[in-house]
């Protein structure tokens, strides 16, 4: 008998996998929950996301990217390794956190319309209010799927830059040992 | 007031010792969570017998992250602005009864003690906490604790008795609507419950999108049972057998808590099916929102429900008709809920005894900004400004002036510092142009621009409107391109004729609240600011050194060292010089970001208002002659 080749599972089909489940008992008025569940997964949404939902759900394509681009917690874009949400809030807008937004354009280097960092470490987003307003103001750190969730309060150019410095940090030590992992796996 | 009588089973549980920890969002962002993994390690190696227990936010936001410690024998201490390091130092100082480092006790002192109780201190007696009572005593995911504090009490009542009943006890009492509004909550109630059909909904609304409020994220964090209470209690009432709670995925904690609140509750039986065996069946559902402001709308949040894209409806017909897939539906918010609550619970009499003549009862209100304690407090409708934010929120921080309060977020308005006698109810604040709204207060001091709060409050509108109604998508759009304008130093006398035209066409033909009520911080900022517009608009000057095209950075040559340390650091490599005398900023790169200033070792340089540095074209000046 002829060995047969199990070829690793690739993004599409685990992806088409993914959808498959979570819309198995879905109606269409589950869209915005199986859409929080994809973003949950792989961090935004990607147009071949969207359109497997439309078909799974049986609804076109325009309604679920017009669902998409309605709401504030969808992405379209991917994310950087760590998103930086900027509150945008009253509170933190009269405590100067307007300055504290374009400082970090500044620091990472974007050009206007651009969120994602160069190094891809870092994405920039403007948010609505966290309801800290007593630390105001404040920023939020948080991993591509949101996992991962730091607030940071009382927020100056300094500590700004202590920030980026941080997670620069963590990102090359997560970066390190992916590809030591890498390595012995190689050698084994 | 105090409203926390505490029964000793919860007081003093398993163990004679209990620390309380707050864990909520606004305590865990200060640090709450390190603190707690501290106080563990610190018992540990202390050998102490001892229960933490985590609680919610009583609203001090100042003293946050705060600890409670309780012992046999030692009165209930409170420490305010707790770090891991000195947790040890607390513990050990408690056991010792020195109680120096105390920030209060929570009843009585002992005869000996310079630290007050909570009961003396400003900030706690000015306040009635009648909803907000619980929160950072109970447990929030405990059903045991509230339940000994007395909850679901006021649903056992209800379940016993007709709904007219309920109906004539929430008339009794007057409770209008605290979402904003302040519709009657009895005549919503009644209107749902005439209505023919079996199926109805009912929808808690805790999405707060106000930007500065986050009373409902803190009553759902704190004391979820009490809205879960007030649910059941609506649901029973208009004959509704499913509800939604509406929280904005932004919120997690919230989502959690009240979801973990939702199973105990079923476990308990007070949800589900044949509730304490009444018969009556009801069951929720936590809908955790994407987040869009217009949600607050209620035909818009009835379609985020369905799925859909938050687009309001025409209204007539009301949600309480015709709303959720069609059927009668009532959309209460949470405080709103928390209130029926505790008035079941407590009887309408004392409520009623609470607030004004026409708007009974308290109002929970989020004091942030310039002030020296910023936090959720809890007061009687009708409250002059002044007292909450003198009295409780302490005045403004040393060195500062109050200019005045954005009340009630993007809808609401301004008021000045010189009308701060006015009573908070529903009335006296929508005749001076702001509304109550949600309950958000931003306390704005001489170091804020108001022509660029109205141009951020139109930002965030003209983001969020949802583009369905042309007058409400392009009329916010116009708005916020004029204050751009102005904001920019490139405004016309004329744009405030514009501002006043758009403002009124809005008012009468947009489809929603959001876009009827868009223009309120305009209007109230024109109304009582009008000559920080002409300031921007004639001068082309922005005194609170706000706006970015209206400010110039320069450097004093008396106080420069001619260092250089502003040129290294800025990132536009916008100053130039060289070693020894004083660099001179090219305005035509400087993005006016304000390293170089906060660089300076000596203070040499300052922003000034206007567009060029006058103090610099006098040196030139000088030395052409």
């Amino acid at each position: 008998m002829q060995n047969t080749i199990i070829l690793p599972p690739t993004k599409e089909t685990e992806l088409k996998q993914f959808i498959r489940n979570i819309t198995a008992d879905a109606k269409r008025k589950d869209l915005i929950q199986v859409l929080q569940a994809v973003q949950e997964k792989y961090g935004y949404l990607e147009k071949e996301s969207l359109r497997l939902v439309a078909t799974n759900l049986g609804v076109s394509f325009s309604e679920v990217y017009g669902v998409a681009t309605f709401y504030h917690q969808f992405r379209l874009q991917p994310p950087g390794m760590y998103v930086i949400q900027v509150c945008m809030g009253t509170g933190c807008h009269a405590k100067g956190n307007a300055d504290n937004f374009e400082n970090l354009k500044l620091l990472l280097e974007m050009k206007p319309g651009q969120h994602l960092s160069k190094d891809k470490v870092f994405s920039l987003e403007a948010a609505r209010c966290f309801g800290c307003c007593s630390l105001a103001p404040v920023i939020v750190v948080t991993d591509s799927t949101g996992a991962y969730r730091k607030v940071y309060g009382h927020v100056d150019q300094k500590g700004l830059k202590k920030i980026l410095a941080e997670y620069r940090k963590k990102a090359k030590e997560q970066e390190e040992s992916e590809t030591k992992c890498e390595m012995m796996v190689c050698q084994k | 007031m105090r409203n926390d009588g505490l029964p000793k089973v919860i007081v003093n549980d398993k163990k004679d010792f209990k620390i309380k920890v707050p864990m909520a969002s606004c305590t865990i962002a200060a640090g709450a969570n390190e603190v707690l993994l501290s106080i563990n390690a610190v018992v540990e190696s202390m050998g102490l017998h001892v229960e933490v227990t985590p609680v919610g936010c009583m609203g001090l936001d100042f003293i946050d992250p705060w600890i409670e410690l309780s012992k046999k024998g030692y009165p209930s201490t409170i420490y305010g602005n707790v770090t891991p390091d000195i947790v040890e130092q607390i513990i050990r100082e408690y056991l010792d009864r020195d109680y120096s480092s105390a920030y209060a006790f929570r009843s009585g002192k002992p005869n000996d003690s310079t630290v007050p109780a909570l009961d003396e201190l400003d900030v706690w007696k000015n306040q009635v906490r009648w909803i907000s009572g619980k929160c950072g005593i109970i447990n929030p995911e405990s059903i045991d604790e509230y339940i000994a504090v007395g909850g679901y009490q006021g649903l056992k009542k209800c379940l016993e008795r007709a709904p007219e009943e309920t109906i004539e006890e929430l008339k009794k009492a007057n409770l209008r609507g605290r979402g904003g509004a302040g519709f009657p909550t009895w005549i919503k109630w009644n209107i749902c419950k005439e209505q023919p059909g079996n199926v109805k909904y009912v929808i808690a609304n805790c999405d707060e999108g106000d930007p500065g409020a986050f009373m409902n994220r803190l009553l759902a964090e704190s004391d979820p049972h009490r809205i879960l209470e007030g649910l059941i209690i609506a649901g029973h009432t208009i004959g509704a057998n499913r509800g939604f709670v509406f929280v904005r995925a932004e919120k997690p904690l919230a989502a959690k808590r009240l979801m973990k609140a939702a199973e105990d509750a079923r476990a308990k039986g007070f949800l589900g099916g044949n509730i304490l065996g009444s018969g009556y069946c009801f069951d929720i559902e936590v809908f955790l929102s994407a987040g869009a402001f217009v949600c607050g709308e209620e035909t818009a949040m009835i379609a985020a429900i369905q799925g859909e894209r938050a687009n309001p409806i025409q209204r007539p017909p009301f949600p309480a008709v015709k709303g959720l897939w069609g059927m009668p539906t009532i959309i209460n918010n949470v405080e709103s809920l928390a209130h029926v609550a505790t008035i079941m619970a407590e009887g309408w009499e004392k409520f009623a005894a609470l607030g004004t003549e026409k708007s009974k009862g308290t109002k929970m209100y989020c004091v942030t900004g310039a002030v020296q304690r910023t936090g959720a407090y809890e007061v009687q409708i009708g409250t002059p400004i002044k007292k909450l934010l003198y009295d409780i929120a302490g005045g403004p921080p040393e060195g500062k002036v109050i200019k005045a309060v954005q009340l009630g977020g993007p809808s609401g308005g301004c008021v000045p510092a010189d009308m701060f006698d006015l009573p908070m109810d529903y009335d006296s604040l929508q005749s001076a142009g702001a509304i109550m709204g949600s309950g958000g207060m931003v306390v704005l001091d001489n170091t804020n621009c108001m022509v660029d709060m109205a141009r951020f409050f139109l930002s965030f509108t003209t983001a969020e409107s949802c583009g369905k109604c042309s007058v409400g998508r392009i009329g916010t759009r116009l708005m916020y391109e004029t204050l751009k304008r102005i904001t920019k130093g490139e405004g016309t006398i004329d744009d405030i004729e514009l501002l006043k035209e758009t403002s009124d066409v809005m008012q009468k033909a947009c489809l929603c609240a959001l876009g009827r009520t868009a223009s309120n911080p305009i209007l109230t900022t024109l109304r009582y600011f009008e000559n920080e517009y002409m300031a921007h608009i004639k001068e082309k000057k922005c005194e609170a050194l706000v706006c970015k095209s209206l400010v110039t950075y320069c450097i004093d040559q008396e106080k420069c060292k001619g260092c250089l340390v502003c040129a290294k650091n800025c990132p536009l490599q916008a100053i130039s010089g060289e070693k020894g005398s004083t660099p001179v900023i090219d305005i035509s790169k400087c993005v006016k970001c304000g390293t170089c200033l906060d660089s300076c070792p000596f203070g040499a340089i300052t922003k000034v208002s206007g567009r060029v540095c006058e103090k610099s074209v006098k040196v030139e000046e000088g030395c052409r002659q």
